[in-house]
């Protein structure tokens, strides 16, 4: 008994010890940069590890007080807001029909949406710039010129995810509903999307990170003056220094609206990523 | 209220699976009919046919006086229990049970013909959504009055036992004053006590609804003790249509007899031969001679094999011992279930195991070898072939 309670012991401490060290790796990137974003210049330099000798606000008033910064940060909000919305509507109709109707071709078509996910970003970007340049739609260089891309990309993996949540959803529920005196629209509308709303939280988030993000199209696509947050980010780094305290009060700044987001739907989020796997 | 019609039916899957063949079959206005049949015999099927929920193959099927073969569900006004319930997890019991009102569109009686302009169309549809939700909230209060789950309007079915939601299930199908209510096996998730009890509730409810009811089950009693009348399906064909009674007392052919009794009707593979005049039942281990009323329907099998059935109560149970002459097996107990009631006395004869339904109070050991009188009027005959009942 004695024996088994050491090993348990032992095993414990071990599991923790684990734990601590990638709670560490994980959040002190986070929390330095929280310090850093909050320190002066100077004391950023001399001591970048140690906790701040003094906790100034100026860095956070300087970003804020740049208008490229808040344009962009306006910018990213309408772009991702819109794209994320119009991305989840379409991607939970094609879910609803894939996991739900019987159609001719449904299946190719569905596999033929997956082969998206095996696109890399970076060999659509000279066909892309062809096609919405000025011989083409001729509307890159505005934030329009993103959304497009960003809701093509967002397709696959969002169909993905609902339409294994709507696949799970109980057969007789669905055929109460028929019976009730939906139509399909009425199904997908008052019960499948209700039902499904773990999943819908999972691909909301997960593309709301993604494009909040995304660099390589905003910095192709995107003209002078029409900015996103990751392009302008990279205004705090010069050609021969680095501005820390800012880039690091900017970062502050970008990161709190997905913690926020984050901390309220990681319930729905844990529960999406698991929705279907198993039968309830 | 409505009466359903059935005629020549089928239901083929892919893989030419035929779920269904040529079910013909009529269930008369506020009919209770029960279907019933082993796993897969395609009573399920049947019943969803009729929702709407599965596509008919072949034949038409009639509700009222419309045929709703391209008929949806949401159009057919019927109603349906489900398994397992089927409630709306998001949705509290009293949404559930008005779920089906919201989806439909609701009629304003006293709305003025030909009204128009912006202001006067809003104010009717702002009158007739408040009509609407006070007639729903009636119809809701009113259905939950009948089954007794007014305390529980407020809950989410998580929050509810098996059955309350069954009774919120069946409320949800109240509400809707339907033509056809449809059970599909709605009492299979049940303890055996709360299965009694809502058995009891659904009779009491086609009491006093007097609706058209066609009700699902793979349980022979709660076949035997809802229906007006039964269906017993083998292998998606009709092999019966009558009532409890009748199904218990002259069943059609081997199936039927073995399917309907707990315990089951015993069977012993035997001979009809004819000795002094007299035709009797030959098995190995025992001779019975037949009623002379028999002689007729059995005659022709005299030296033929056929398969003797005799229910556990016609054996051995007080009022067959107390007839004069009776004809006995002699038999070997095996096993005694005393049930309280009555006694389930598990005999050997010969190679033939058989069960016998006796007097409690009747003593007698493993082991024991006593000889059993069997009632023969009640008992049957039924052809090797064709497995039919001949008397």
């Amino acid at each position: 008994m004695k024996k088994f309670t050491c090993r348990h012991l032992v095993f414990f401490c071990l599991r923790h010890a684990v734990l601590a060290g990638f709670l560490l790796a994980t959040a002190y990137p986070l929390v330095w940069m929280a310090m850093t974003a909050f320190r002066t210049e100077g004391d950023a330099q001399a001591r970048p590890l140690g906790l701040p000798q003094q906790w100034v606000m100026t860095n956070l008033a300087e970003v804020l007080r740049s208008g490229e910064f808040s344009s962009a940060y306006a910018n990213s909000l309408m772009l991702c807001s819109a794209s994320v919305a119009i991305a989840v509507v379409l991607a939970a109709l094609a879910a609803f029909a894939f996991a739900q109707l019987r159609f001719r071709g449904s299946h190719v078509l569905f596999l033929l949406f997956l082969v998206g996910m095996m696109i890399p970003v970076h060999v659509t970007l000279i066909p892309l710039n062809r096609l919405l340049g000025v011989d083409g739609l001729g509307i890159k260089g505005g934030l329009v010129a993103l959304a497009g891309p960003y809701i093509g990309f967002a397709l696959p993996i969002s169909i993905l995810i609902l339409r294994g949540a709507f696949a799970a959803l109980p057969p007789d529920l669905l055929d109460a509903s028929r019976v009730d005196g939906c139509s399909a629209w009425g199904v997908f509308r008052h019960v499948a999307l209700p039902l499904s709303r773990p999943a819908l939280a999972t691909v909301v988030i997960f593309n709301f990170l993604t494009m909040w993000n995304e660099f390589a199209f905003a910095l192709t696509l995107l003209g002078p003056g029409c900015e996103t947050l990751p392009l302008a980010l990279t205004r705090f780094k010069g050609e021969h220094d680095i501005q820390i305290t800012q880039t690091s009060a900017a970062l502050v700044l970008v990161v709190i609206p997905l913690i926020i987001v984050y901390v309220f739907a990681q319930k729905h989020i844990i529960r999406g990523l698991t929705a279907g796997a198993v039968k309830e | 209220m409505a009466q359903v019609k059935l005629e020549g039916v089928g239901k083929i899957y892919p893989g030419n699976v035929r779920a269904v063949k040529d079910f013909n079959l009529t269930i008369n206005d506020g009919e209770f009919m029960v279907m019933v049949g082993p796993s897969g015999c395609g009573k399920s099927t049947t019943l969803r046919m009729v929702a709407g929920l599965e596509e008919i193959s072949e034949g038409t099927i009639t509700i009222g006086d419309r045929v709703v073969n391209n008929v949806l569900p949401k159009d057919r006004d019927i109603a349906m229990v489900f398994q397992n319930y089927a409630l709306y997890p998001d949705k509290t019991v009293y949404e559930n049970m008005a779920f089906c009102l919201k989806m439909r569109k609701f009629q304003n009686p006293n709305a003025a013909p030909g009204s128009d302009g912006f202001l006067t169309n809003l104010f009717s549809w702002w009158k007739l959504r408040q009509l609407k939700k006070a007639e729903i909230n009636r119809r809701v209060m009113e259905a939950a009055d009948i089954l007794g789950i007014e305390e529980l309007l407020e809950r989410r079915p998580k929050a509810l036992s098996g059955g309350q939601r069954q009774r919120v299930a069946v409320g949800r199908c109240i509400v809707r004053n339907p033509k056809v209510f449809l059970f599909d096996e709605p009492l299979s998730n049940l303890d055996a006590k709360m299965r009694v009890q809502m058995r009891t509730e659904i009779s009491r409810l086609h009491n006093r609804l007097q609706t058209t009811m066609i009700y699902v089950t793979h349980d022979q009693t709660e076949a035997m003790t809802m229906g007006d009348r039964i269906v017993v399906m083998k292998d998606g064909l009709i092999q019966q249509v009558a009532t409890p009674s009748d199904l218990y007392d002259n069943p059609k052919n081997i199936f039927v007899a073995g399917f309907i009794g707990t315990p089951p009707m015993n069977f012993f593979d035997a001979t009809i031969e004819s000795k002094n005049g007299q035709l009797i039942v030959k098995e190995d281990s025992f001779s019975l001679v037949t009623p002379p009323e028999w002689k007729s329907k059995i005659e022709r099998y005299t030296g033929k094999k056929i398969v003797f059935g005799v229910r556990p109560e016609h054996v051995g149970s007080p009022t067959a011992e107390a007839l004069d002459n009776a004809p006995k097996i002699p038999a070997t107990v095996e096993v005694i279930e005393p049930m309280g009631s009555e006694t389930y006395l598990y005999m050997k004869a010969g190679a033939n195991g058989f069960i016998a339904r006796v007097d409690p109070h009747r003593t007698c050991e493993v082991g024991d070898s006593i000889d059993l009188a069997v009632m023969m009027r009640s008992a049957h005959v039924f052809d090797v072939d064709t497995t039919e009942c001949v008397v």
